[in-house]
Order: structure tokens, then C-alpha cells, then sequence
């Protein structure tokens, strides 16, 4: 037969209301911080609740960067588009200019509207995204595309500026920035590559219809113009001077063939991949989201059934208690 | 003719004794129903024997107190004291783990080593887009500030923790001084008592077995009971604690004398405390010997697991053994390789092999290369290691330092200073960088991604700067979580010791008042004998 001692008794009743109570203190905590895992020791999944942290911290990161970029490709777009328009239009003036009906001074005339193109696309090459230069590569200072020493003739005016690419270090290493682990996009595009052969085009062209000869002669000689072109006379160089205006125009094409359209694609394959990694990182964040919910997360359901229960447990060892401890023989004698 | 008159007075006499004695002892019985250690007696009553041969009709003698009983069982007594040893360990390991295992809190809420990489490293990617932006520049600054506090909060408080536990472990031993000196001097009593008088000595015995539980609680100790009524206390190594009515004194020092070198460190770059016995004090100088790995279990034994034990031949607080400089040594793995690696990349290669003209191969956003090794990450004392400073782990240990997880702070203060520029070229004569170059930023980004090996002391473990953190996290889960597991466990087992002790030694109210009652009816029918008796005697005298 088992002898029951009152010390016996009273420590197994403290320690049922002591076991029952923290049960109730577990669960509503859960209840109110949300949370069944606070601390690496409520789980043994503790490493990967940290891994998932970081994870979902690291995406928002990586997102975080895609609008901007976004942004900042697409403005890109907007200056082929723009850069493209102005080519289109310095063709069709061109061709205007080429015809062999009009005089040397209409096609004086016609230079100026090319000049104005000219800098135009300038200015598209020099233009700036929240204060960098979009095509100068990691040379913040400096605009890409500046005045560099003029033409010798003529000695005044629109015709004798001449732009070149500032070579300096680092104008012409292009950015790119982090998307996702591992993967990486480009941002930038060398300048020089871009806009030279539009920018010479332009230049020769106007020089051309405003009468003016650029060495070397013979486009499609990519070269850099050296400044030494002379004056046209007319009649006798009228012939020449209308097969430099068609030279140019050989010249404007391969700016826009092989330059202007071809990066117009890139961007818009940039983006596209920008949305590929967007629904990626969603993808990877929102599984990240869910595993950490279901290994972290009280479900509140069952949260609230076990405090329930906890509650009623720990009222049921109250009652037991009064009632056992006040059984004695004495009250019987 | 036998007179049975007097036989029935003093068998009456007898009994009326006998009963109040077994009162008497229900009353001790009762009033210490409360009292720990007490271990319920139990009067044995037996028949008394008649001197002599008495001869004729033998009617009995009637009742005598025989012995008083302690009713305990050593085997009982034995498992209990081993349960509250086991109980003592767990108690305090879990204890002190629970509040190890807050630094590596999974609610997102505070700051720790892991979400302060995390965004560590994203201010470096975001830099590495926009590189001179002054804003993104500060923010790289900012969060690398952030990564160090976290660095040096959870060290410094690992540290303290150990620094906790060795200062407990000192106040254990002289908890244990107290308990040993009192065994030995209730030895004493019990010998001398149980020696001259033959009698059991039931008051002293309850308390030593108390202190000798409360012993156990400290430390595992064996006992041995003696003929003489005393027991033999010793550590597992068999080093005698308490012999007979001598107790041996331990003590604790940071400096004990079979030390040859330096003593090792503690985390917070203290010294460790030994268990020393002086086994020779007149001798003038000390003469240790060396127990601290001969006490196991109890609370001091589960402190050691945790605290750790360092031979004397290892200065390095992280050759030593135990969760908590397990634990340190990983965020100090992490500091060292900030220190190490990540300045390393930080400086870039040298462009120039030839002193004294080194070169960095990274710029700031005025052009400005980093001249020291430790040019991001510093720690206080830290100097250049020379030449163009590309630190070694080796380096580290060099200036005397040991804990650099404690000390590791931002040495880039100016945002303009961040090196966010790389020349790539293979040795320029003189490096060159624009301002809006990222590439050193996009290099160091990379690092987020590189698995490295991460080893200091006696601990090497291979893994991102991330994922080593959350494997770390794994670790103190898991050594919490088992600790949590084997503290249920030991109070289970304690508790179901307990009550098998009490089972058997405890006083129970209800068999103490039955026994009351039971007695003290006994007391009234003896009394109304001697009444009875005496009317018997009346008779006689009247007839006369």
C-alpha cells in the first residue's frame, strides 16, 4: 500500500497549479505577441526562422532598387526615342539638301536647322538622371560630349564647334546594379559608342550643306574629323559638295542601324528582364513570407483552444487543491 | 500464592509509560510534518522481558519501549541525492541559456548580427548603383555602425554571462565550504552520541542528510556511511571533502601555484577562476592542487559546462571547452573576419609591389586612397600592420588583443572617405578613379554571397557572413531547447525521488492522528486498570 504524506500532498498540488499556470502564461502569450517562436530555443528550426529573416530583408533590398532602375531605363528609352526622332529628321533634311536643284544658299539655309539637331543631340548625350550624366560612365564631373578644339574653317559660328567624347577615367566603364542575388543589370551604355557617329554625322553634314569641306573627305571614314576642311567654291564644287551631304547620310544610317536601335532594343530587354526578376523576387519573397509565418507565427486558433484548455486546467487543479487539502481525518474525530 | 495485585499495578504502570512515549513521539512526529529533512520515527514497542526466571504461571510482563526508529531508506536517500545533483546542473544551465538565446532573438524586433548584415549589405549594394550619392554614402556608414553594435553587444554579453558564471561558481565553493565544515562537526555529534550511548542520533542524522542533499545540489559527490556513524563526503575524483570530523577548506584563485604561464582569459578578458585545494598551508607558499575538472554535476558542475575550462597552457580565452565560449567564439570569428577579409577587399590588391610607394587599389569620391589596412573596419589599438596593410588573421593576436568582437567599430567617420572606387587595371603606375565609380562597393557586395572558412581557437565552421550567423542561431536553439528538455527531465526525476522519499519518511497527519487516537485509548484502559487493580487490592483489605 502507498503511504501518502502530506508533504508529499501539498508539493504535487503546488506543482500541477505551477505547471498548469505557465501554460496559460505560454499561450497567452502567443495570443498577444503573435508569435509561438521568439527565441532560438522554442524551435529547432531557429537557423532557418534567421535564414528566412534575412532572406525577406534582403529582397526588400534587392526591390527597393528595381523602381529606380526602372525609372532610370526607361528614361534612357525616352532619349533613344528623342535621339532617333532628331536622325530621322536630319535625313530628311539631308536628302532636301542632297537634291541638286537648290542653290549653295538654300542649303546654307538648310544647315542651320541641321546644327540645331546637332546640338540637340548634344544635349541628349549630355543629359543628366538625378544629377549623373547618363553617358558618362563613372566620370560624374564632366559632361561626356564637350566643345573640343574648333574647326579651322570657319573661323565663327555654329559650323566651326566642333563636340568630342571627353575621354577621362572611368567615361566610358558603364554601371550595373545588384537585382537579385547573382544577377545583375546593366544600367549604362558607353557614351562615346552611342552618340559619336550620330554627334560626326550631324557635324559633317552641317559643315557639308553650309558649305564647308571636314577632313578626312571620304565618310564612311568613321575617323575623327580633324578640322582642317576648307571652304567650297561654286560652282566648280558643287558636284563635291552634294556627294558629302550623301556621304553623311551613309553616315546617319549607321548611327541609327547599328548604334541608336540596337540599344532601344537592349533597354526594352532590360526591362523585360527587370519584370522577369520583379515576379521572381516576389515569387521567392512571398514563399519566404509563408514558411516564416507557418514556423514562427502563433496560429491564433489554436493558440486561443490551448489557452482554453490551459485555463480550465489550471481552475480544475485550483477546485482539486481546496478540496484535497482540506480532507483530513481530524474532521472526523 | 503469587500476587497478581501488583503484577496488574505494574504492568498498568508499564503500559501508562510506554503509551505517553508513543504520544509523545506522535507530537515530535507532528510538529515536524513541515520540517525538510525530517524523517518520521516510529516508537517500537516490545514485551518486556522478567529478570530472572520467574517461574509458575507467567502471566507477561506487559509492555516496554524498545527502540526509537528512523524510518529511511538509503537507497531512497542515495537516488534523491543524485536526482537534485542532476536537477541542480539543468536548473542552472537553462537558466542561463534563456537568457543566452535572447541575443539571438527570431521576432525581428531588435537588432541582431544577422539583419544588421542583411542591411549592411544592402546600403553597400545600393551605394554600389549611385556612388556618389553623398546619402547612400552615410547610409553604408550608418548600417556598418549598426553591424558593429550588434557585434559588440552580443560578445559583451556572453562575455558577462561567463563572467556570471565563473563569479558564481566562486560563491558555490564557498557555499560548499560551509555545508562540508557543518557535515563534518555533525559527524562528530553523531559518533560521539551513537559511540558512548548506544542511542541513535535522529535529530543530527535528519540534518546531515539535509546538508549532505544540499551538497549534492552543488556538486556530485559520493558518500560513504562508516561504522562509526559518520560518512566519508568525496568528488568524483575521490578527493576526500569531508573524513570523519575534518572537513577540507576549498578555494578559488585566478592564480594558482602549478600555473606556469599566464592563466587563461575569460571572454571579457578577465582570468578564469580555478578549484584549488591547498594541500599544504603551513608549508608558507601555495601548494594547489587542481580540482576544477574533478567536480561534475550540480549547479557548479553545469556552470563549468557552460563557463568552459581552459588547460593553463592556453591563453586564448577560445582554446577553452564550453557552450558559451562556443557561442563567443563564432561572433568573434565573425569580427576578426570583418577585420581580416572584408578590409582586405575593402583596400583591393596592392597596384605596387615595391616599398614604400604601396598603393591601394581603391579611391574615394575625391580620389583618395585608404592608406591602412583597417581602413573600414577598426578596432580600438588596432595599428597598421605595415607595408600597405593587408591585415592576416595572424595579425590580429600580434598587438596583444584577444577579443576583438568587443572592441570592432567603424574607422570611416566622413561619407566622402568611403572607398567606393576600384582601378581594375593591372598595375597602373598611379591608380585612377572617377567619382561615380562602384566597383569596389559591387566587389564588396559580392562578399554577401562568398562562403568563407571561419576559424579562431579550437572552433572552424565554414559558411556566408548570414548563414554562419543562422547557424550559430541553430546551435543556441539547440542547446537551449536540450538544456530546457533536460531541466524537465531532472525536475521529473527529482520530484519523483522526492516523493518516494516522502513516501516512506514523511509524516502523514492522518496516520499520526489515528495513531493518537489508537494510543491514547490505550492510555485510558491502562489507567482504568491501575484503578481496577487498586479497587482488587480494596477488596482484600476490607475483608481482612
Amino acid at each position: 500500500m502507498t503511504r501518502v504524506s502530506e508533504s508529499q500532498l501539498t508539493r504535487r498540488i503546488v506543482l500541477d497549479i505551477v505547471n498548469n499556470h505557465n501554460d496559460v502564461v505560454k499561450y497567452g502569450e502567443e495570443i498577444s505577441s503573435g508569435y509561438k517562436v521568439k527565441n532560438p530555443g522554442d524551435s529547432d528550426q531557429g537557423g532557418t526562422i534567421s535564414e528566412f529573416r534575412n532572406t525577406i530583408e534582403r529582397i526588400k533590398g534587392y526591390k527597393a532598387r528595381l523602381a529606380p532602375t526602372r525609372s532610370f531605363l526607361t528614361h534612357q528609352d525616352d532619349i533613344m526615342a528623342q535621339a532617333i526622332d532628331v536622325v530621322n529628321r536630319a535625313r530628311e533634311l539631308a536628302s532636301q539638301g542632297a537634291n541638286e536643284t537648290i542653290s549653295p544658299a538654300e542649303r546654307e539655309t538648310i544647315s542651320r536647322e541641321v546644327f540645331a539637331l546637332r546640338d540637340q543631340m548634344v544635349s541628349l548625350a549630355n543629359s543628366t538622371y538625378q544629377g549623373r550624366y547618363v553617358y558618362g560612365g563613372n566620370d560624374d564631373d564632366d559632361p561626356p560630349f564637350d566643345a573640343g578644339t574648333p574647326y579651322a574653317v570657319p573661323s565663327s559660328g555654329s559650323a566651326q564647334t566642333r563636340y568630342v567624347f571627353d575621354n577621362e577615367t572611368g567615361s566610358t566603364t558603364t554601371r550595373s546594379v545588384n537585382v537579385a542575388d547573382n544577377i545583375s543589370v546593366r544600367l549604362t551604355s558607353n557614351g562615346n559608342t552611342i552618340f559619336s557617329g550620330a554627334i560626326s554625322g550631324l557635324d559633317r553634314l552641317g559643315r557639308a550643306l553650309a558649305g564647308f569641306r571636314t577632313n578626312p573627305t571620304n565618310p564612311p571614314s568613321t575617323a575623327a574629323p580633324d578640322g582642317t576642311g576648307t571652304a567650297y567654291t561654286f560652282p566648280t564644287d558643287y558636284e563635291e559638295q552634294t556627294q558629302a551631304i550623301e556621304g553623311s547620310i551613309d553616315l546617319l544610317n549607321s548611327a541609327m542601324n547599328d548604334r541608336f536601335l540596337p540599344e532601344r532594343t537592349d533597354l526594352g530587354a532590360r526591362l523585360s528582364r527587370l519584370d522577369t526578376v520583379q515576379s521572381m523576387l516576389d515569387a521567392t519573397s512571398q514563399s519566404a513570407e509563408d514558411s516564416l509565418n507557418s514556423l514562427q507565427n502563433a496560429d491564433s486558433v489554436n493558440s486561443i483552444t490551448k489557452f482554453q484548455q490551459a485555463q480550465f486546467a489550471l481552475q480544475a487543479s485550483l477546485q482539486i487543491s481546496s478540496r484535497v487539502l482540506n480532507l483530513s481525518v481530524l474532521d472526523f474525530l | 500464592m503469587t500476587n497478581f495485585s501488583a503484577k496488574i499495578l505494574n504492568n498498568s504502570v508499564g503500559a501508562l509509560s510506554a503509551q505517553q512515549a508513543v504520544i509523545a513521539n506522535t507530537a515530535n512526529n507532528i510538529a515536524n510534518v513541515n520540517t525538510p529533512g525530517y524523517t518520521r520515527r516510529v516508537v517500537d514497542l516490545q514485551t518486556r522481558v522478567a529478570r530472572g526466571n520467574a517461574g509458575g504461571i507467567n502471566i507477561g510482563n506487559g509492555v516496554e519501549v524498545g527502540r526509537i526508529l528512523r524510518i529511511t531508506d538509503a537507497f531512497l536517500e542515495r537516488s534523491l541525492r543524485a536526482a537534485t545533483a542532476d536537477r541542480g546542473s539543468a536548473n542552472v544551465q537553462n537558466d542561463m541559456l534563456g537568457r543566452l538565446q535572447e541575443l539571438f532573438s527570431l521576432t525581428g524586433e531588435r537588432q541582431t548580427i544577422g539583419s544588421t548584415f542583411t542591411s549592411f549589405f544592402t546600403a553597400i549594394n545600393d551605394l554600389a548603383a549611385n556612388p556618389s550619392n553623398i546619402e547612400l554614402r552615410s547610409n553604408v556608414i550608418a548600417r556598418a555602425n549598426e553591424l558593429t553594435g550588434a557585434i559588440q553587444t552580443t560578445y559583451n554579453s556572453i562575455a558577462s554571462l561567463q563572467t556570471e558564471a565563473d563569479q558564481r561558481i566562486i560563491s558555490e565553493v564557498q557555499n560548499i565550504n560551509s555545508l562540508s565544515g557543518q557535515i563534518a562537526e555533525l559527524n562528530a555529534r553523531i559518533s560521539a552520541a551513537e559511540g558512548a550511548q548506544g542511542a541513535i542520533a535522529g535529530d543530527e542524522r535528519d540534518r546531515r542528510e539535509l546538508l549532505l542533499q544540499q551538497l549534492s545540489e552543488k556538486a556530485n559527490v559520493s558518500i560513504v556511511d562508516q561504522s562509526d556513524g559518520t560518512v566519508l563526503v568525496s568528488l568524483s575524483n575521490g578527493f576526500p571533502l569531508v573524513t570523519g570530523a575534518t572537513a577540507r577548506t576549498l578555494a578559488t584563485t585566478t592564480d594558482p601555484s602549478f600555473a606556469t604561464g599566464i592563466p587563461p582569459s575569460s571572454l571579457g578578458g578577465g582570468v578564469l577562476s580555478y578549484i584549488v585545494y591547498d594541500y599544504d598551508p603551513s608549508s608558507g607558499s601555495e601548494s594547489h592542487i587542481d580540482l576544477t575538472q574533478n567536480i561534475t554535476g550540480g549547479t557548479i558542475g553545469g556552470l563549468l559546462e557552460l563557463r568552459g575550462y581552459n588547460d593553463v597552457a592556453n591563453t586564448s580565452p577560445f582554446n577553452a571547452t564550453g557552450t558559451l565560449v562556443e557561442v563567443a567564439s563564432r561572433v568573434e570569428a565573425i569580427a576578426r573576419s570583418l577585420l581580416v577579409d572584408f578590409n582586405q577587399t575593402y583596400v583591393g590588391p596592392d597596384r605596387d609591389g615595391s616599398s614604400p610607394n604601396h598603393q591601394s587599389s581603391s579611391g574615394d569620391l575625391d580620389g583618395l586612397q585608404p592608406t591602412n589596412g583597417f581602413a573600414f573596419f577598426n578596432a580600438a589599438g588596432l595599428t597598421d600592420v605595415g607595408t600597405l596593410g593587408l591585415a592576416q588573421t595572424s595579425d590580429l593576436t600580434a598587438s596583444g588583443l584577444r577579443n576583438f568582437a568587443s572592441i570592432i567599430g567603424v574607422a570611416v567617420t566622413d561619407p566622402r572617405r568611403v572607398a567606393a572606387a576600384r582601378d581594375t587595371a593591372v598595375a597602373p603606375a598611379a591608380p585612377a578613379f572617377s567619382p561615380g565609380d562602384g566597383q569596389n562597393m559591387t566587389l564588396l557586395a559580392a562578399m554577401q554571397n562568398t562562403s568563407r572558412t571561419f576559424s579562431i581557437g579550437s572552433y572552424s565552421f565554414t559558411g556566408t557572413y548570414e548563414g554562419s550567423y543562422s547557424e550559430t542561431v541553430t546551435k543556441v536553439g539547440n542547446e537551449k531547447s536540450s538544456a530546457e528538455v533536460a531541466a524537465k527531465v531532472a525536475e521529473g526525476s527529482y520530484e519523483a525521488a522526492l516523493s518516494r522519499r516522502d513516501e516512506v519518511s514523511a509524516v502523514s497527519l492522518d496516520e499520526e492522528f489515528t495513531n493518537l487516537v489508537k494510543f491514547q485509548k490505550a492510555y485510558q484502559a491502562a489507567a482504568r486498570m491501575i484503578k481496577v487493580g487498586g479497587e482488587l487490592l480494596d477488596e482484600v483489605l476490607r475483608a481482612l
